[in-house]
């Protein structure tokens, strides 16, 4: 590969590509909330003993008050959109074909957001504030993509 | 001048092969925790993180900000650091740097590898290739220099296999005293001769392994350690060294033994250490030192830090192993931990011999403890020749 | 894609490795290459059979005990440019079969493969200044060099890396004594090769070249 510059002759430059594979391990409160999800369609959080905060998804340790957490509680399928934008730019990484609605959802009874796909819906109906309801994959292997998206109420 | 400094506190989880039933976040978070125990702190009371680990073999760009409740960085001030091996003590120099500067009331370090979730073989050889140069598919990573080593030292006369074969026997007694040690099983020399080759004269069980763990440190300076702690280690003196001169092979130079400065890391280990000692004023570090921890990612390695530490002449390693002046009951003992070749969490392994300094001057050494510590050392190396020495007291007036 | 129910990604990912390594094995056995090779690489595919097919079946156990695995891969598509020192360079290997290596302009030592600094001096070596270039001979000799008798299997894609011809470090005529090149050498039987041997490079055809060390193709024994 070589490129022409003004006043410098022909450029070089390598094609260096990578490719790796990982295999993370997701610990047990993280993967406790993946199997439930698979399991039981449940959307548990824990929740923090000094602050009360609920994370989705679970988390061990409460980020302001460095406590681990031992509390679960269980989130409601339905939440709130607080963000959202459209993805046109397909990466092979993405679970389904671009264009598609991306959204930050605060699920009820969660102090966080849990970022994921919006489904069954046109991108001019989608409103910051609308309420949302998980929808799940029929077939569910433990991975957060079991939540096949959030669709309107 | 900046401020005299002091680790207040050390942490470390159990080291091994594989832990894939706790996320990074959560081993992180348990050495955390112990360090903080041990300097009777809560995260409330530590002003700023620096933590760093070796990127591509966890493919987690951007990690400290990625598991800042397991590190307690949250809104905190800090750093991430990265110097390939010698990542653990280059946190803890900036922990150091920190803690010195006088801006900082406590500073907490964190060093960890978490290896078993990806394949450290094919992230090592990419990111130490050169894109034009190394055609040979990464032939080479950590084990070309460490081979280069051995033969250097074999053909020097420095030592002999068997030499080596006693000494990896001795770093295995250490390592069975350590609880948190990762390769913990007596050998015999026997058994070290009869090993594997990797290739010849380094041995399989001459090399360090791949371990899962995390190490912290906390560091203050004065005022506050005299008051948090009744058992300051004081950090008399530390020195980075930048070794990574233009090789005169593209990148292969560095791993030619002949090479105009030796085999590489040892320059940077000699020069940090030369540097540490004239400034401390020490001229007999066999005399002047209590104990030492150098990264000895190689039992050949060991043995070459003994006369790149000028614990003994150029040539004289064998000696110093024939007399056991290096073990638990010797005159100057060295990786009374066991070393990186018993444990070596790449991101910790660094920070560990800092920390297992401080552990030994704090008197908290357990089955390891080295009796009357007053001074510590210890000395890293770490991709290209990055070295870092330190020196820790127990009292800065009494030595 | 049939009715096989849905599988986490390391099911997938360690069954993608697997083929990868059950074909290469086939593959391998088929090469032209020496049968001491052939042999090498059929034991490191049959250790990473081993060891991949073990690796799903492990994460499968934890999976049962509560314990998620999330496997990933990814790619990188990055592209280094060479600058124009090295630009220079690699234009004239393809362009000339020329090997050219540059000098400091204060200690005068050859510098190759030719770089923007001296290291030693830390002071810059002019590009368009003529005196600052040489060419260096594509002969020379065998300073180390280095059989590889173990390949391994890469755990993304189950295929063996790294090449079958010996490495060497190879001292080329016309520089100074650090004027050494990394390379590979023809000849894979280890008792024809010794150090300080005299070698020739064999470059590719003007119209393979790709303006990068692999347009010399080896280095080849001369008598000389």
């Amino acid at each position: 590969m070589s490129r022409m510059s003004e006043n410098i002759k022909p450029l070089i430059a390598t094609e260096r590509p990578r490719f790796w594979r990982y295999s993370y391990a997701a610990g047990p409160v993280r993967s406790k909330f993946l199997i439930e999800i698979r399991d039981n369609k449940k959307l548990l959080g824990t929740k923090c003993p000094e602050c009360g905060r609920v994370y989705l998804p679970a988390r061990a340790t409460c980020i302001k008050c460095f406590v681990d957490m031992d509390e679960w509680v269980e989130v409601s399928y339905r939440g709130t959109l607080m963000s959202y934008t459209i993805v046109y730019q397909p990466l092979e990484i993405h679970p389904v074909e671009t264009p598609f609605a991306y959204g930050i959802i605060q699920l009820d009874g969660a102090d966080t957001g849990l970022a994921h796909m919006l489904g069954e819906i046109d991108f001019k109906d989608i409103n910051v504030g609308m309420r949302l309801k998980v929808v799940f994959k029929d077939e569910r292997v433990g991975d957060i993509r079991d939540i096949k998206y959030f669709k309107p109420v | 001048m900046g401020e005299r400094i002091a680790i207040v506190g050390v942490g470390q989880t159990e080291f091994k092969s594989r832990w894939m039933e706790i996320s990074q976040t959560e081993m992180v978070n348990i050495a955390v925790n112990r360090a903080l125990e041990n300097a009777q702190l809560s995260m409330k009371e530590i002003d700023t993180v620096i933590m760093g680990n070796m990127e591509l073999f966890e493919g987690n760009y951007l990690v400290d900000m990625w598991m800042t409740e397991g590190d307690g960085a949250y809104m905190k001030s800090g750093m991430k650091v990265q110097t390939g091996g010698s990542t653990g003590s280059t946190v803890s120099c900036t922990v150091f740097d920190h803690a010195a500067s006088g801006l900082f009331g406590t500073v907490l370090g964190i060093g960890f590898e978490k290896q078993d979730e990806g394949s450290s073989d094919a992230s090592l050889r990419s990111i130490s290739e050169d894109s034009f140069f190394d055609i040979a598919g990464g032939a080479r990573g950590a084990a070309a220099p460490m081979i280069e080593q051995a033969l250097e030292m074999l053909e020097r006369g420095s030592v002999t296999e068997e030499q080596i074969a006693r000494l990896r026997v001795q770093e295995a007694e250490a390592a069975m005293r350590n609880p948190y040690a990762h390769l913990r099983k007596r050998l015999t020399v026997e058994e070290v001769l009869n090993s594997r080759d990797i290739i010849p004269p380094l041995k399989i069980l001459h090399m360090c392994p791949t371990s899962v763990g995390a190490c912290a440190i906390i560091a203050a300076p004065e005022k506050v350690a005299k008051k948090i702690s009744p058992n300051p280690a004081w950090v008399a003196d530390w020195v980075t060294i930048h070794g990574g001169v233009q090789p005169p092979i593209g990148h292969f130079g560095m791993c030619l033994g002949k090479g105009p400065l030796g085999p590489l890391w040892a320059f940077g280990i000699e020069t940090a250490s030369i540097k540490l000692y004239k400034r401390n004023g020490i001229t007999n570090p066999r005399k002047e030192l209590d104990v030492v921890e150098p990264y000895n990612m190689s039992t050949w390695h060991e043995a070459e830090w003994y006369e790149r530490m000028h614990l003994c002449e150029k040539g004289e390693a064998g000696k110093l192993i024939d007399e056991g002046a290096t073990a638990l009951d010797g005159d100057i003992p060295v990786c009374p931990s066991g070393g990186v070749v018993s444990t070596n969490a790449i991101g910790a392994s660094a920070m560990l011999r800092i920390a297992e300094a401080a552990i030994q001057i704090r008197g908290e050494g357990g089955d390891r403890q080295v009796s009357d510590v007053k001074t510590a050392f210890a000395v890293t190396a770490g991709g290209d020749s990055y070295s870092t020495a330190v020196l820790l007291r127990k009292s800065l007036t009494d030595y | 894609m049939g009715n096989r129910p849905a599988q986490p990604d390391w099911v997938v990912n360690s069954e993608r490795t697997v083929k990868g390594v059950e074909e290469g094995l086939k593959v391998s056995q088929d090469l032209d290459l020496p049968d001491w090779i052939k042999q090498n690489d059929k034991n490191a595919y049959e250790m990473a059979w081993k060891k991949y097919s073990g690796e799903s079946k492990a994460y499968e156990k934890l999976n049962k005990n509560g314990y998620i695995v999330v496997d990933t891969m990814v790619k990188l598509p990055f592209a280094e440019s060479a600058g124009m020192h090295l630009s220079k360079f690699f234009t004239a290997l393809r362009d000339e079969g020329k090997i050219l290596a540059n000098r400091c302009p204060s200690c005068r030592r050859v510098i190759f493969p030719p770089r923007v600094l001296c290291g030693y001096c830390r002071i810059r070596i002019p590009y368009d200044d003529e005196k600052s270039w040489l060419e260096v001979s594509d002969k020379g000799e065998i300073i180390s060099y280095s059989i590889v008798s173990e390949r391994e299997v890469d755990r993304a894609t189950g295929l063996i890396q790294g090449e079958t011809y010996p490495c060497a470090f190879i001292r080329l005529d016309g520089g100074d004594e650090w004027t050494i090149a990394a390379h590979f050498l023809e000849e894979r039987n280890e008792a024809k090769i010794k150090d300080g041997m005299r070698v020739q490079a064999i470059w590719k055809p003007k119209e393979e070249r790709r303006a990068r060390m692999t347009d010399i193709l080896y280095f080849r024994a001369i008598d000389e």
